[in-house]
């Protein structure tokens, strides 16, 4: 991970500094050698294909969340809007709409709860919190309401063969997700955009007295990571070949959340990349891999995520001294 | 009475990669008024701060009453009877006088509640003695700067502290708080406390301080009592070189010019009331007015920041075309430098190259979206030479470096756009001699190239210094319209709401 322009290292004892910087880092290594004891054929070629497979959604949903993180925000609202947009996707092509059109369905629903909820916390100055909270019970509702708590089948074959196939033995998930990191690196590394997000995330007023449209950068990353759901909701929906509420069980924002502050995306404002929310994703999907071989309670599982995410940010706001 | 309370042996101080304080030793004597003096960066804080117990020293000892002592804790301080009134007030605004004022301890009863009459009865009797007429149960937020500063005293008093360090006191108090502010530490001098007194402003150590020490990049650099020290002699020590005028001077030469910007009006209930003047391409047009007049409040307006205003009438006339302003594109065509640098002017923890970049970024799209980042690196070297910016590399963070320089980043990160207008709100405040000056003679470089300034400052030799006309605010409303050469008196008694014009 190259640092970006702005971000410059704290002064710290090298010792101190080698931990922080390198944490995740270590955190992954300590996995791959549990791992390695459980379970030796776990890194065969294909079985770390299925892995990746996994990590695909997650690294892109992360990526969203980055955006929406540097501003010093939060998406709650992620899961079950990828669960939508999915959803009306999988209804459209039930009723006979071509791949493309389901396609653009769900990009366009992903958007549009995206500017919901951008628009309230950008315009009408709400709390991300409270806004993506009410947005993601909202549109879980809506998903059971739409599905009747089934999952709609999807057989469009060439919806199914864009997102789920294999290219080379590896699958194509994988390829979408480093798409969307070569965008979105360029993006954070080289965009105007960026700047500006980074700017806000680390002083508004600041941003906004240099001529920053600071309410527009607010509302961009609330779509950004909407559309990244919308995104996500393809690649999980071919690979079940369905749609259904369950793709947005509440579980998953707590992956979102972890794959960030695991990549060094800081949940107060100012520092991360998108890279770093992709290996952060890896390290998430591998630890979950590792408690599941391990046979380790799905509960159990949750009080490890959790604590992963508390220790983490605790790194966090050493490394940003706040 | 000239027995000595405090000593510093050799204290030096290195952070990594500079000696904030080299080999400083000094001695302070009972019930003296002492000002302690620099530049920006001069060591002054630090020094301080080792003495407050916020930092320890890399080596060196400090002595109170011929004892050694080491602080590791602000409370070791407190207990050796130093109190501290730092710069920045921080008081909790939705607490009363009295909470704020126990806050580092409320008084109790045996059950553990506690005992509200007692505080309160307790910081009244303080208030009276600093001649506060203040209820304790008022709450913070409804007081002016200048009674939160005298209850920061009464804070710091609360200890019956020996020594009394009072930094920068004044850089937020208008003229007749300061009166005040003076009176009280007369009367601890009476009470025999050693009042360490650290300002900018000269004329105030002379006319309130026994004795005087100048520090010069960390190091020691002279001392003497007030009456055998003048202006000349203590600048001197300040910069290291004999030189005596304090600032740029700019010569006035705007005469027959055209007009670029004409406010026709500007109004918000209550604030602002029908502001109206014109602005000339080349000239600074100073605002002048005390602390609470609505100049900064005129300021917001104008860059359209202020959402609630009743009335926004701003026509730009520029050679080739004359645009009738709306606020919400004010800030395309004016630069602002606010009041406060580290609150609205900077991303503190980013680089240097982030923040002059920061306003103009548009300008550096290659192909869109995308950023030259080649070009902006060399693009802001050039400003940080031109403006003599003093840091080590483009990627230094910002909160590292001094006031001064801190202030030149923002300039530059203005001046790099080039707007045809620049608001500059105090753009010299807390700033050094040197540095006042540079960004002086920036200001008049940057007009003289035919651009304009709206200059807001609380300094009145400066305003006349350098601005071409100079309007008095008061209350919200424009008093008068002056050329420089009008008197300090007239400007103050119009200011103070003395005389109308």
């Amino acid at each position: 991970m190259k640092e970006n322009y702005m971000i410059t290292t704290p002064c710290m004892s090298r010792t101190g500094n080698f931990l922080l910087k390198y944490s995740a880092v270590i955190l992954f290594v300590v996995v791959l050698v549990i791992i390695s004891f459980v379970s030796p054929h776990f890194f065969s070629f294909r079985n770390v294909m299925n892995v990746l497979n996994q990590a695909s959604a997650l690294g892109i949903l992360a990526i969203g969340i980055t955006a929406v993180f540097i501003t010093g925000g939060i998406d709650l609202s992620m899961p079950p809007v990828m669960a939508l947009s999915c959803i009306l996707a999988a209804l459209a092509m039930y009723s006979g709409a071509s791949a493309p059109v389901a396609i653009l369905i769900a990009l366009s629903v992903g958007c549009f709860l995206g500017f919901l909820n951008g628009y309230a916390i950008a315009y009408l100055r709400m709390i991300p919190f409270v806004v993506t909270l009410s947005i993601q019970v909202m549109t879980m509702g809506l998903c059971v309401l739409l599905t009747s708590k089934l999952s709609v089948p999807i057989a469009n074959e060439a919806y199914l063969n864009l997102f789920s196939g294999k290219i080379m033995k590896v699958p194509v998930s994988v390829f979408y997700l480093v798409g969307v990191i070569i965008v979105s690196a360029l993006l954070a590394r080289k965009s105007i955009y960026a700047r500006w997000v980074y700017a806000v995330g680390v002083n508004v007023e600041t941003a906004k007295i240099s001529g920053i449209p600071t309410k527009k950068v607010l509302l961009g990353v609330y779509i950004w990571s909407g559309l990244l759901c919308g995104v996500a909701s393809l690649i999980i929906s071919s690979r079940l070949a369905s749609a259904s509420a369950t793709i947005g069980q509440e579980g998953l924002v707590l992956n979102i959340v972890s794959a960030a502050v695991v990549g060094g995306v800081s949940p107060m404002g100012g520092y991360g990349s998108p890279l770093g929310a992709v290996f952060g994703a890896l390290v998430v999907t591998f630890i979950s891999n590792c408690m599941n071989m391990m046979q380790v309670s799905y509960f159990t599982t949750l009080i490890v995520k959790g604590a992963v995410i508390i220790l983490f940010v605790a790194l966090d706001s050493f490394r940003h001294r706040r | 009475m000239d027995s000595e309370v405090l000593r510093f042996e050799s204290i030096t101080r290195e952070f990594p990669g500079v000696k904030a304080l080299d080999d400083v030793s000094f001695s302070v004597n009972q019930g003296e008024v002492f000002a302690l003096l620099g530049a920006n960066g001069a060591g002054k804080s630090t020094l301080m701060n080792i003495l407050g117990g916020n930092i320890p020293p890399s080596s060196g000892k400090i002595y109170i009453d011929s004892e050694e002592k080491s602080f590791s804790s602000p409370q070791d301080s407190l207990n050796a009877g130093i109190g501290f009134v730092h710069q920045e007030i921080a008081l909790f605004p939705t607490m009363t006088i009295a909470e704020n004022l126990f806050i580092n301890g409320y008084k109790t009863n045996t059950a553990g509640l506690l005992t509200r009459k007692a505080m309160e009865a307790e910081c009244a009797n303080l208030l009276k003695k600093l001649n506060c007429n203040l209820s304790p149960r008022t709450l913070v937020k409804h007081l002016g700067t200048g009674d939160q500063q005298m209850l920061e005293i009464a804070r710091a008093l609360l200890i019956n502290p020996r020594i009394l360090i009072l930094d920068e006191p004044t850089s937020s108090l208008t003229n007749s708080e300061k009166q005040r502010l003076f009176e009280t530490i007369k009367l601890l001098k009476k009470h025999n406390v050693t009042v360490i007194y650290i300002s900018h402003f000269l004329d105030e150590v002379f006319s309130i301080c026994d004795r005087a020490l100048v520090m010069r990049n960390g190091r020691y650099a002279g001392e003497g009592d007030i009456k055998d020290l003048s202006y000349e002699k203590i600048v001197g020590y300040m910069l290291g070189e004999t030189e005596s005028d304090i600032y740029y001077s700019r010569k006035h030469e705007v005469s027959c010019s055209r007009t670029v910007m004409e406010i026709e009006n500007i109004s918000r209930k209550g604030v602002l009331d029908n502001i109206s003047f014109s602005v000339k391409e080349n000239e600074v047009y100073g605002l002048w007015g005390l602390l609470g007049s609505g100049r900064t409040e005129f300021m917001e307006a104008l860059a359209g920041l202020d959402e609630g205003l009743d009335d926004y009438k701003v026509t730009l006339k520029f050679s080739d075309e004359s645009i009738s302003l709306k606020p919400s594109k004010a800030l395309n065509y004016f630069g602002y430098l606010t009041e406060n640098r580290r609150e609205n002017g900077l991303l503190l923890s980013y680089s240097i190259l982030a923040n002059i970049s920061l306003a103009n970024l548009r300008s550096y799209i290659s192909t869109w979206p995308f950023v030259n980042d080649k070009k902006i690196a060399s693009e802001t070297e050039k400003y940080v030479e031109q403006l003599g910016i003093k840091i080590s590399d483009l990627q230094q963070r910002v909160e590292t470096l001094s006031g001064g320089n801190q202030q030149k980043v923002i300039i530059g990160k203005w001046i790099q756009r080039a707007p045809k207008i620049l608001l500059l709100d105090e753009p010299t405040r807390g700033l050094d001699v040197g540095a006042k000056r540079d960004v002086h003679k920036i200001i008049n470089d940057f007009v003289a190239n035919g651009a304009s300034v709206i200059f807001v400052s609380s300094d009145i030799d400066e305003m006349l210094n350098m601005c071409d006309r100079i309007s008095v605010i008061d209350r919200g409303c424009i008093k008068g319209e002056f050329k420089p050469g009008v008197s300090k008196e007239k400007l103050m008694a119009l200011a103070s709401g003395a005389t109308e014009e």
